[in-house]
């Protein structure tokens, strides 16, 4: 097989809940967050490192926690300590499983 | 008197057909009233492809169109121009009659190889009678485009081509290609350009140094790689590269990031004293021990862990100015435009030194319009190689 080709991966777009969790839009406001605070350019690059496409999150979109981990691991590579105990502050509902 | 002037625009705005009209305008207000003849186009995935090509088309009827979905956002002369809802770039070309364009695209229904043909005989019949173009722009969908080059060779043998592969931001497919006549999901496109008195300078490298690591492809299917040395891939980079990739070894998961500063090459024979490294960026990596790659690494094929640095990824541009420049025997002030190809994974690593990488190229090229993509993969010329697909790498093309 080719690769990588359209579809050769895992898709990590927004999702269903999973089974006994019930939180919602934490990765989304995380997100807004990042953006606003490091720029549009900061979220393009945490997609292309983590695979997540976070421009399809809303509000509305449930926390997978997979996803959540997936997420949590990508932007510690890419922020400093003091950017990132600010941005645990934002979510705590995000990293009170990670 | 012959005329040749190009311009470029770019958009962060959040509705496309507002985001295309800002671009038209910034670019024709330096084309000094001229009508364009082929417009570049570059833009995000997060805007509707055809959108942008159907505003493109509104804006500027009878132009030639050519172009891509470029990763992470569209470069520009003062840094990535990126907003929340995507962004858009164009590159204008404007000449009198000395200098013409073509273009050609097909999608993939007949295969690689042979789409690489009908796009350039396309070129071939939309162009000027008997005249080779002078280079080649190229835009593919990732995946084949060492077939797409070979079908190319074979129509237009000897014509360099320079491009990247059409991109999006997650590595889901998202990307598309803007022909002249549509967008597609799968295919490539091409953009020609003749005449004897404009001046073309273009060069490709990859910003890294071999090291002493080096391993035989032993098992490998098109762009998997199965095992290096007899053992599963994943344990022979991860031995290589260390624990920054222990856990996509172990569960899997994308490598582009923790790769980008130690691809793998294959060395090629080069010109000048040293050998040319087709560079491959390890994409993903399977728990089951193979790695998936943005090229092609052949089986019984030497392949050898390369190094780079963040200065590295960021001084190239000062090489690559230099050679389009001495190639072309022009001169900063002669130069009308440049088209710049940076590796994905390269901007991605880089972060916000992105933009020391456009300032770089802006301050060696004072006033030259500039665009620029971030792609899936590499396209372009290397004296006594040839056309070459490669990944993390960076490739300049001068017009004046």
């Amino acid at each position: 097989m080719p690769a990588p080709s359209r579809a050769s991966h895992t898709s990590f777009s927004a999702v269903s809940p999973p089974f006994g969790r019930t939180t919602k839009g934490g990765i989304y406001q995380l997100t807004k967050f990042l953006e606003k605070k490091h720029g549009a350019f900061f979220i393009s690059r945490v997609i292309l490192a983590s695979g997540i496409n976070l421009r399809g999150y809303t509000l509305e979109t449930v926390d997978d926690p997979a996803i959540e981990t997936k997420f949590i691991k990508t932007v510690r590579n890419m922020l400093s300590p003091t950017d990132m105990a600010e941005l645990l502050t934002q979510a705590p509902s995000v990293f009170n499983n990670k | 008197m012959s005329l040749f002037l190009m311009s470029a625009g770019y958009s962060a705005a959040e509705d496309i057909v507002q985001g295309v009209r800002e671009c038209i305008a910034n670019a024709k207000e330096k084309l000094a009233g001229k009508t364009p003849k082929l417009c570049i186009l570059a833009a995000t995935e997060e805007h509707n492809a055809s959108g942008v090509r159907d505003a493109i088309r509104a804006e500027l009827p009878g132009v030639l169109i050519h172009g891509a979905t470029t990763s992470l956002g569209v470069l520009g002369r003062n840094g990535v121009v990126m907003g929340s809802s995507g962004s858009i770039g164009v590159l204008l070309f404007a000449s009198s009659d000395e200098t013409a364009f073509s273009t050609g695209s097909s999608d993939f229904a007949q295969g690689a190889r042979e789409a690489g043909k009908k796009a350039a005989s396309d070129i071939v019949a939309n162009g000027p009678e008997g005249k080779t173009p002078r280079l080649i722009f190229i835009a593919a969908t990732p995946g084949n485009e060492e077939q797409v080059l070979e079908g190319i060779h074979q129509v237009l043998p000897n014509v360099p081509v320079f491009g990247g592969s059409a991109a999006d931001h997650a590595i889901q497919g998202g990307w598309s290609i803007f022909t002249n006549d549509d967008v597609k999901r799968e295919g490539v496109t091409l953009a020609a350009i003749y005449g004897d008195e404009i001046r073309v300078g273009a060069a490709i490298e990859g910003p890294y140094e071999p090291t002493n690591h080096q391993a035989q492809v032993t098992a490998s299917t098109g762009r998997t790689v199965k095992s290096l040395d007899n053992r599963p891939a994943t344990e022979i980079l991860h031995s290589w590269i260390g624990d920054a990739i222990a856990d996509q070894v172990r569960e899997g998961g994308h490598l582009l990031m923790q790769t980008a500063l130690n691809p793998i090459g294959i060395a090629r024979s080069g010109s000048d004293g040293k050998p040319f490294h087709v560079l491959l960026h390890p994409a993903h990596a399977h728990p089951e021990g193979n790695i998936d790659l943005f090229a092609e690494a052949p089986e019984g094929s030497t392949v050898c862990l390369m190094s780079g640095t963040g200065d590295s990824l960021v001084g190239i541009v000062d090489h690559l100015v230099d050679k389009c420049l001495d190639s072309a025997k022009l001169t900063v002030a002669e130069t009308r435009g440049a088209f710049l190809i940076y590796c994905a994974g390269c901007a991605g690593a880089l972060g916000n030194r992105i933009d020391e990488v456009l300032s770089r190229l802006s301050g060696r090229l004072p006033d030259v319009p500039l665009l620029g993509f971030c792609t899936f993969g590499e396209q372009g010329h290397v004296p006594d190689v040839g056309n070459v697909h490669t990944n993390l790498s960076v490739a300049l093309v001068l017009v004046g």
